[in-house]
C-alpha cells in the first residue's frame, strides 16, 4: 500500500509542479464559471431588464401606459427622443393619448436590438402584454366616466402568484451557480485527469520510467493501482479547487456534502480509469491532448454539463445516459436541488462503479511497461 | 524562393504521413457544432413541452379557465397534469415536472367577491428556464382573469349553470352568450370586442442592430464558425511550433549550415502554418457544407477572411514561439490564450451574453472579428472592417515576429 501511496503522490506532484496547473484547474475553470454564471444567473436576485420608453404623447395616456408596464422585474427609462444605443425601446407616438380616447386602434413599435438578451427582451414582452390588457380593463371598467382620470376605478391584482419552495425547510432557492458549478466540476475533473493523467502515463512508458519501477519490489498490479490513486486524487483534487472557490465566491450549495463528495470520487475513479486507458493506447501526447479533449466535451454536452437539461429532446437525453458525466450530474442533481438521500444515488453510484469496472478491465488489458 | 518551397514541401508530406492529431482537432469542432446545432436546433417538434401539474382544490368556474387557458391551442406549449397535491410534490421532487400548481379552495368564491386570492407555484429546482415560462404565463392569465372578472358582472346563476359540466376550451367559447344574457355584461362585451377586434393597443416588433438579409436560419452556421476556429487556432499552433521542436532538437542548426537564410527559414515556417491553416479551414467549410448544409455566403469573401485570419494567427503564434525557451513552455502558455481568445471571443458563447463588463475584451480576440466577419460574408456583405483589422493586426504581427525570430535563430 505504502508503494502505491509513492506512485500516486509522485503523479500528483507531476501534475502540481506543471506550470500551467492552476490556469487549468482553477483561472480556466472560473472565467467558465463566471461566463455561464452570469448567463443562468439567479432569477431570485437576477438583474433588471432595462426598457427605454420613448414617450412622445402630448396627453395623459402615456405616462399612464407607462406606470402600467412598470414591475419589479424591469427598469423603465423614459426618455423624450430615441437614443442611437438601447437594449429595446418602446415608441408611444405623439398621439397615443388621442386615438385610446377615440377607441382607434393603434400599433406601438417595440424595437429589439438583435445584440441584446433575448431573455431579457421575451420579459419586456410579456410586461407591456400584461400593462395592455390592465389598461384595456380599465377602459373597460370606467368606460361609463367622462373623464378617465377624473375618480378612475384602478385595475387591481385580484390573483397573486406566490412561489413557494418544494422543500419548506430549504434555506434557499439554488443560484444560477449552483446550476453552472457541478456542470463545469465534471467537466474540468474529466479534462484535467484525462489530460494530464494520460500524458504522465505515456511519458512514464516512453521515457522507462515504468520498467525502472519494476526493477524495484513493485509489483504490476500495486503499479497500476498507483498510477489508478494518482487520477483519482487528481479528480478529487480539481474537484476541491472547484468546490472550495464556489463555496467561497459563489455561495455554492450542494445540499448533502457528504453524498456530493461520494459523487465526485465514483465519478473521478471511472475517468481515472479512463485516463490509464489513453495513456496506455496512444502513443503521442497529441493524440491524447486531442482524444481527451474530444471524449470530455462530448461527454459533457451528452452529459448536461453545458446547458439546462430541460431543454434537450428526450430522444438525446436517452443518447446522454451513456455519458459516466450524465450519472453524475444526475446525482448533483438530485442531491443540490431536492435533498435527496443516499438511497436516491445508488443507482447512480452503481453505473459509476461498472463504468470504472469497464474502464479498469480494459485499461489492465492495454496497460503496457514498455513500447 | 526554391529554399522556401522545399522546406514547405517536406511539412506538408511530414503532416500527411501522421496526420491523426490534427484530424481529431479537426473532427473535435464539427462534432461539437452537431451536438450543439441538435439540441438547440429551432424544429418545433423536437422542443419538448413544458410539464405543468395543476392541483385543483377549487373544481369551480375560475379554477377551471385557469386550467383550461393552459390547453388552449393558441398556447401549445404546456403538456398539462391534474395531481393531487403530494403527487405532484413528488413528481416534482422526482424531476418530472417543470412546475406545480396549486389553486386552493375558495379560489372562485373570492374571485367572484373579487378577494385576494394567492395561487401557489412550486418551481422544478433543478430547471432554470421552464418554470420562469409557467410562472410568467400564470400571470398574464392572472392578469387576465383579475381583468374579466372587474369587467363582467359574474354572479352564482353563471357560475351555478357552469358546475359539474366537463368544460374544454372551446365549451368556455360557448359560455359567452351566458355572460351576454346580463344587460350590463353585454355592452361591456360588445366593447371589449371593439377594443379586441382589431387591438386597441398591439405591438409592433422590430428588430434592430443587425442588417442582414438571411433567408432561412441554420443554426449550425452559426456554430460552427466559432467552434473552428478556436480549432483551427490549435491546429496552426501546432504547425508553428515546429520553430521550437527544431530548435531543440538540433534540426534548425543544422539547416542554418546550409546556404539557408534565416529569413528564409522564418518566412517557410509562417508561410507553412499559414497554408497548411488555409488548407484545413477549407476541409471545414466543405464539411460544414456537406453534413450540415451550412450556406457560407460568397466563397470568395470568404476565402479572403480565411487567408488573411490564417496569417494573423501564423504571424501571431510565430512571434509567441519567438519568446518562449521551449516547447513545454510553449504548451504552457499557448493553450490558456486560445482558450481565453475563444472564452472572450465568442467560440463558446456568443459576445452579446458575456457580462457587460468585459465585452470590451472581445474586440481584442481574433476570433471575435472572424466569427463577425464570416457572419457578414453569410449575409452576403464584405466584412471590411474585420479584414482591415485582421490584415493590419496580421502585418504588424508578422513584422515584429520576424524581427524576433531573427534574432533567436541567427547562431
Amino acid at each position: 500500500m505504502k508503494r502505491i501511496i509513492h506512485i500516486a503522490l509522485i503523479d500528483l506532484k507531476i501534475m502540481v509542479s506543471d506550470k500551467i496547473f492552476f490556469f487549468w484547474t482553477l483561472i480556466f475553470p472560473l472565467i467558465f464559471i463566471f461566463i455561464f454564471g452570469n448567463i443562468y444567473k439567479d432569477d431570485n436576485v437576477k438583474a433588471k431588464a432595462e426598457l427605454v420608453i420613448v414617450n412622445k404623447d402630448v396627453g395623459k395616456f402615456g405616462k399612464y401606459f407607462e406606470k402600467k408596464i412598470e414591475s419589479p422585474d424591469i427598469l423603465i427609462k423614459s426618455l423624450k427622443k430615441e437614443p442611437v444605443d438601447y437594449n429595446r425601446l418602446l415608441i408611444l407616438p405623439k398621439d397615443f393619448s388621442e386615438k385610446i380616447k377615440s377607441r382607434k386602434p393603434q400599433q406601438l413599435l417595440f424595437k429589439k436590438n438583435s445584440n441584446a438578451n433575448v431573455k431579457a427582451a421575451t420579459q419586456i414582452e410579456i410586461k407591456i402584454i400584461q400593462g395592455i390588457t390592465k389598461t384595456i380593463t380599465e377602459l373597460l371598467i370606467n368606460s361609463k366616466s367622462d373623464d378617465f382620470f377624473d375618480n378612475k376605478i384602478d385595475f387591481k391584482d385580484i390573483i397573486n402568484i406566490k412561489t413557494i419552495n418544494l422543500n419548506e425547510n430549504s434555506i434557499k432557492m439554488p443560484s444560477g451557480f449552483d446550476h453552472v458549478i457541478p456542470g463545469i466540476l465534471v467537466q474540468f475533473i474529466m479534462m484535467m485527469v484525462l489530460v494530464y493523467g494520460g500524458i504522465v502515463v505515456m511519458m512514464d512508458r516512453q521515457m522507462g520510467r515504468l520498467t525502472r519501477i519494476l526493477f524495484s519490489s513493485t509489483s504490476i498490479p500495486e503499479l497500476w493501482a498507483g498510477k489508478f490513486l494518482g487520477r483519482l486524487l487528481m479528480g478529487l483534487l480539481q474537484a476541491f479547487i472547484l468546490v472550495f472557490i464556489g463555496i467561497l465566491f459563489f455561495n455554492l450549495n450542494l445540499g448533502n456534502n457528504i453524498l456530493a463528495f461520494l459523487i465526485i470520487l465514483f465519478f473521478s475513479m471511472a475517468i481515472a480509469s479512463l485516463s490509464i486507458l489513453f495513456g496506455s493506447v496512444f502513443r503521442k501526447e497529441d493524440l491524447i491532448v486531442g482524444m481527451s479533449v474530444m471524449s470530455a466535451n462530448i461527454f459533457a454536452a451528452l452529459g448536461g454539463c453545458w446547458w439546462p437539461i430541460e431543454f434537450v429532446p428526450q430522444t438525446f437525453k436517452t443518447i446522454g445516459m451513456i455519458s459516466p458525466a450524465y450519472w453524475a450530474m444526475d446525482g448533483f442533481h438530485k442531491i443540490i436541488f431536492f435533498n435527496k438521500s443516499l438511497s436516491d444515488i445508488t443507482l447512480n453510484i452503481i453505473v459509476l462503479l461498472i463504468y470504472t469496472l469497464i474502464f479498469t478491465i480494459l485499461s489492465i488489458k492495454f496497460f503496457k511497461i514498455k513500447e | 524562393m526554391k529554399r522556401i518551397i522545399l522546406i514547405l514541401k517536406n511539412d506538408i508530406k511530414r503532416r500527411l504521413k501522421s496526420p491523426l492529431s490534427i484530424l481529431i482537432l479537426l473532427i473535435i469542432p464539427v462534432m461539437m457544432t452537431g451536438i450543439i446545432g441538435t439540441v438547440f436546433s429551432p424544429s418545433e417538434n423536437k422542443m419538448p413541452k413544458i410539464r405543468v401539474l395543476i392541483t385543483d382544490n377549487d373544481k369551480e368556474l375560475g379554477a377551471k379557465v385557469f386550467i383550461e387557458a393552459f390547453k388552449s391551442p393558441q398556447v401549445d406549449m404546456f403538456q398539462l397534469e391534474l395531481v393531487e397535491e403530494n403527487k405532484g410534490r413528488e413528481l416534482i421532487s422526482n424531476n418530472r415536472g417543470s412546475a406545480l400548481i396549486i389553486i386552493p379552495s375558495g379560489f372562485s368564491k373570492n374571485l367572484l367577491k373579487k378577494n385576494k386570492t394567492n395561487l401557489l407555484l412550486i418551481k422544478n429546482p433543478s430547471e432554470q428556464f421552464m418554470p420562469n415560462i409557467v410562472e410568467e404565463f400564470s400571470k398574464t392569465l392572472s392578469i387576465l382573469l383579475s381583468g374579466a372578472i372587474q369587467v363582467f358582472e359574474i354572479d352564482e346563476t353563471l357560475i351555478n349553470s357552469i358546475k359539474g359540466t366537463n368544460m374544454d376550451y372551446k365549451s368556455l367559447i360557448t359560455m359567452l352568450p351566458m355572460l351576454k344574457k346580463n344587460k350590463t355584461n353585454a355592452e361591456k362585451f360588445k366593447k371589449l370586442m371593439t377594443y379586441l377586434n382589431p387591438p386597441l393597443l398591439e405591438i409592433k416588433k422590430e428588430i434592430t442592430g443587425k442588417k442582414t438579409n438571411n433567408t432561412g436560419i441554420n443554426i449550425f452556421s452559426y456554430i460552427l464558425p466559432g467552434i473552428s476556429i478556436m480549432f483551427l487556432l490549435f491546429i496552426i499552433e501546432i504547425f508553428i511550433r515546429d520553430i521550437l521542436s527544431e530548435r531543440e532538437d538540433g534540426k534548425l542548426q543544422r539547416m542554418m549550415f546550409a546556404p539557408l537564410r534565416a529569413c528564409e527559414y522564418i518566412t517557410a515556417r509562417i508561410l507553412s502554418g499559414w497554408i497548411m491553416g488555409i488548407l484545413t479551414y477549407l476541409i471545414i467549410v466543405l464539411i460544414g457544407k456537406l453534413i450540415f448544409n451550412i450556406d457560407w455566403g460568397n466563397y470568395f469573401f470568404l476565402f479572403i477572411l480565411i487567408i488573411i485570419t490564417c496569417f494573423w494567427i501564423a504571424s501571431f503564434f510565430a512571434l509567441l514561439n519567438a519568446f518562449f525557451k521551449n516547447r513545454n513552455q510553449a504548451g504552457a502558455f499557448v493553450a490558456p490564450i486560445i482558450m481565453i481568445f475563444s472564452a472572450f471571443g465568442g467560440s463558446i458563447i456568443q459576445t452579446n451574453q458575456l457580462p457587460e463588463a468585459v465585452r470590451w475584451v472581445s474586440a481584442l480576440t481574433l476570433n471575435h472579428w472572424f466569427i463577425i466577419g464570416a457572419n457578414k460574408i453569410r449575409s452576403n456583405i464584405f466584412p471590411t472592417t474585420p479584414i482591415l483589422i485582421l490584415l493590419i493586426s496580421g502585418i504588424i504581427l508578422y513584422i515584429i515576429a520576424s524581427k524576433a525570430l531573427n534574432k533567436r535563430i541567427i547562431i
